[in-house]
């Protein structure tokens, strides 16, 4: 064979690089268990499972509040959220934690918590309905499930065979306590990255546009965060969110973007303060 | 009249004894298609040039690993492959039987997305023959008392080397396979034949060879409609050196006047024999009508770069289907052409002249992460086999052979 | 054919210039390595064809290429398809793309709709013979089934009585001990409480009645 030929093939190949295309191609390919594992029918499972035992550890910190007209109150108002906005294959739960602290927590599969400390800082329903809504939002983009990459783990059987045969290499060998370990502290320690959090009261101001709440609560509720920060009562907060300045400023260019400074919403301060007065 | 002719024909026997076995005993190279590699392609046949889209496809189609799915994947396969050929009617009356057996790990691959370009790594051995035999005949010609043959043959090539494709726009991208080809064959004879008038032969030959070459391969996949897809890919194998070598040595007596003939030192030779393997030319269609099946033909055209073979077209086909998400199904056909030229009157052994078609069937079972693929591929083939040395008398022959493959793939 | 479907999604979502980018960038080099590949094939197969093609070579090639090209062109010149499903209770379709906007329909969780454009935080869908704009978080592309149990509920309702009390008071026992292995080392520092989850996960929602309660006015 003609060498010079042989060095055409090879220089067409390195030039094609230069024209490469980016974004998904093909997607008739997808044969039908990676549409299946793709649209995360089994992972939905394994969400929960994995949501479950974060939400135990976080009740193992603080204790649940079993006040069942306060918690009914606060689910009607999550539930009514998730139902609309929220992911249809879940259940959300929402839980009052007996603390001073404030804070709000969302663990994967549904599980959205909110401080007694966070519940006295609040005016209005439209704040209420802001913080819940910016834990779905961390629920529906599965931001705690993409930084743990728990979608890699695979304990069945065929996986033990594979492993076996050597052709498996799983990538979270991480034992499964171990990764629910790490949620917790990004929970209680690390936080999310800064984009995720701006995604999340984002897609909360989104969602309060949508039900008719008033947008400005949302933000006054983060300012009013703000000597909090300081004493202490909202240490864990501060440790695990971007600074107020950051959110606030995204949150007024997100809402100018949008058209939405003259958006008149209701606050049902009257409500809120009957449903949570005793607290 | 009749005595003589009787005479001689028992002479011609002795002979044809002594010389029948120096046919070339190594793996077949008169057939591609020997093994099929990597767990869905072998399950359909061997048809994956317009799919070729996981760690497998880096040996079928280099530019189908640009659409594999997910960022990692790494594959590895085991073969048990049985060989059995049968020459009818060729030591007296009884058959010749050889069989061969190998268990390998056929096939390993790493594969890695990134962007749009794909890279792979890759181990084949697209060919493994080892057979044993120890025979025994007693009587098996009037003029024949005893004779044992012992051979052993090993025959194996490897393939390993890199991969890298690249997506061009939403329905075309190119890729380049470059593997080292490396072939060990070994094989050592023995046989031992006393005559009924006491005269004897004693032959041992021990042959090896090694080949060291590169194989690039070149390919691209085109999709011209949604759910269709074209690929073609085109490989030679170059040697760079083939050392050969061989030890024989030959005794024989004669009883009538108790000399031994020639040949009684143990002769070394050396040699350098690089064959030129075919260059192929391969092209494919898949058909992906639902997420649950799958239709593909290919054509495989081999053209012969040596001089006293043939130019070949193989055909495969294969189909693919999923009974749910966890659970799918593959069935193919192929065909397994000689690149012998056809046979005719002036024929001489050594020659073979057989082809063959093949089946195959697999299951394999899927979870988030891995799949365990489990297969059977059955061929069969009949034809004819000039065996003895210097003479145009040919002995029908058939080969079947049973290939039980289990492999494993993952997403890493 | 396949390619006939497409012709239904609307042409205007791509102007001429990004086609012709696009096409000649990819006809480059798809003509090239074509070319060569098809010169190649020609002269293996050389000895099968007679000489009066050989000649005919390059105007087949061409012709080839040709074709292939415009088919390349014409499957690309058009949108993808995306289905996307509501996901919502309450999904509003406006005709504008803004809160304030009209509402022309109310459309039930599951529909399947087609997007057509987007503009910010709106998506403008059509659904059968409806056209308007929706929320973007009220639609999405997983095909909409039903709520999952909790693994909490499935024990509570699979189990019988006398099961329940042993699962139960395991539970309670790792909720104060923490998490240990057989030897009593423990695997994680942490403390865990699932009483008082399981306790969250009976308490009643309903999602209609939630609905309904937020849009009440006080």
């Amino acid at each position: 064979m003609n060498l010079f030929r042989n060095h055409l093939w090879f220089y067409i190949f390195i030039i094609s690089f230069a024209f490469a295309s980016f974004g998904n191609a093909q997607e008739f390919r997808l044969r039908a268990h990676h549409v299946y594992w793709k649209n995360q029918e089994a992972n939905t499972e394994r969400e929960i499972d994995f949501g479950r035992s974060v939400s135990a550890k976080i009740l193992g910190k603080y204790p649940i509040l079993r006040n069942e007209q306060k918690v009914r109150y606060i689910s009607q108002i999550g539930t009514g959220i998730s139902a609309q906005l929220g992911r249809p294959e879940l259940r959300y739960y929402f839980g009052i934690l007996d603390t001073d602290e404030i804070n709000a927590f969302a663990a994967p599969g549904g599980y959205i918590f909110v401080t007694k400390g966070a519940l006295k800082l609040m005016r209005n329903e439209a704040q209420l309905a802001g913080v819940l809504a910016h834990e779905l939002a961390h629920v529906d983009q599965k931001h705690i499930v993409r930084k743990l990459n728990l979608q890699g783990f695979d304990r069945s059987l065929t996986a033990g065979i594979a492993q076996v045969l050597g052709g498996a290499s799983l990538s979270a060998k991480i034992a499964l306590e171990r990764l629910n370990d790490l949620a917790f502290k990004m929970l209680m320690e690390e936080g999310l990255s800064k984009e995720d959090e701006a995604d999340a009261d984002q897609k909360a101001l989104e969602m309060l546009m949508s039900l008719g709440y008033d947008l400005q609560s949302y933000l006054d509720y983060l300012q009013s965060l703000k000597p909090y920060l300081e004493q202490g009562q909202a240490k864990i907060l501060s440790k695990t969110h971007p600074t107020i300045e950051f959110r606030y400023n995204n949150l007024r260019e997100f809402i100018i973007k949008n058209d939405l400074e003259n958006f008149k919403g209701k606050k049902n301060e009257k409500r809120f303060q009957k449903k949570i007065a005793t607290l | 009249m009749k005595k003589d002719f009787r005479r001689k024909s028992l002479l011609f026997s002795i002979l044809i004894y002594s010389c029948f076995v120096a046919a070339q005993l190594k793996a077949d190279d008169t057939h591609y298609k020997n093994m099929l590699v990597g767990e869905r392609a072998a399950t359909m046949g061997g048809t994956y040039v317009a799919i070729s889209d996981d760690s497998t496809g880096c040996y079928y189609n280099p530019a189908g690993i640009a659409y594999a799915v997910g960022d990692s994947l790494s594959g590895s396969g085991n073969v048990l492959h049985k060989m059995k050929t049968v020459y009818s009617e060729t030591i007296g009356t009884e058959d010749w039987v050889r069989e061969s057996e190998t268990l390998v790990p056929n096939y390993f691959g790493v594969l890695k997305k990134y962007k749009s370009y794909s890279f792979c790594f890759s181990y084949v051995v697209p060919e493994a023959f080892i057979e044993h035999q120890d025979l025994v005949f007693d009587n098996p010609l009037s003029t024949v008392k005893k004779y044992y043959q012992s051979l052993h043959s090993e025959d194996i090539t490897y393939l390993i080397g890199p991969s890298g494709a690249v997506r061009i726009g939403d329905s075309f991208s190119i890729g380049l396979t470059l593997y080292y080809h490396y072939r060990s064959f070994m094989r050592q004879q023995h046989y031992f034949l006393e005559a009924t008038d006491g005269s004897y032969e004693v032959f041992y030959e021990s042959k090896k060879q090694r080949e060291d070459g590169v194989m690039p391969k070149i390919g691209i996949q085109w999709s011209p409609w949604s759910l269709l897809t074209v690929g073609m890919a085109l490989d030679q194998t170059f040697l760079i050196n083939a050392p050969s070598q061989g030890d024989l040595s030959y005794h024989n007596t004669d009883n009538k006047t108790g000399t031994a003939s020639l040949f009684t030192t143990m002769n070394r030779t050396k040699s350098e024999v690089k064959r030129k393997l075919p260059t192929h030319l391969a092209f494919g269609v898949a058909y992906f009508p639902t997420p649950s099946q799958l239709y593909t033909v290919d054509l495989d055209y081999y053209q012969a770069q040596e001089k006293g073979r043939a130019d070949i077209m193989n055909y495969s086909g294969g189909t693919e289907y999923y009974l749910n998400p966890t659970n799918a199904v593959r069935f193919g056909l192929f065909t397994n052409y000689t690149n012998l030229p056809n046979t005719d009157s002036s024929t001489v052994a050594p020659y073979e002249y057989i082809d063959i078609l093949g089946a195959s069937l697999g299951y394999t079972s899927y979870s988030s992460s891995s799949s365990i693929t489990l297969g059977a591929i059955y061929t069969y083939g009949s034809g004819k086999a000039w065996l003895y040395s210097g003479s145009t008398t040919s002995r029908n022959m058939k080969r079947d052979s049973l290939t039980l493959l289990f492999s494993a793939s993952s997403n890493l | 054919m396949f390619w006939r479907k497409k012709i239904r999604v609307t042409l205007t979502r791509t102007d001429l210039s990004t086609i012709l980018e696009d096409c000649f960038m990819r006809s480059v080099v798809f003509v090239f390595v074509v070319l060569l590949l098809f010169r190649k094939m020609a002269e293996l197969l050389q000895k099968k064809f007679n000489s009066l093609l050989l000649r005919k070579k390059k105007i087949i090639q061409i012709f080839v290429v040709v074709f292939l090209l415009s088919m390349d062109f014409y499957s690309s010149s058009f949108a993808k398809e995306e289905t996307h499903y509501i996901k919502g209770l309450g999904a509003v379709l406006r005709e504008q793309p803004s809160i304030q906007g009209k509402t022309l329909t109310k459309l039930p969780r599951g529909t399947e709709v087609h997007a057509i454009e987007t503009k910010g935080i709106w998506h403008k869908v059509e659904s059968g013979e409806k056209q308007g704009w929706i929320l973007r978080g009220q639609i999405t592309k997983v095909p909409v089934k039903i709520k999952k149990l909790t693994l909490g509920q499935k024990i509570r309702l699979n189990s019988a009585s006398g099961r329940r009390v042993r699962l139960r008071t395991y539970t309670a026992v790792v909720g104060v001990k923490g998490l240990v292995d057989s030897k009593g080392e423990k695997i994680s520092p942490y403390k865990t409480d699932y009483v008082a989850l399981e306790w969250l996960e009976k308490q009643p929602t309903d999602e209609e009645n939630s609905v309904l309660f937020l849009t009440l006015a006080e």
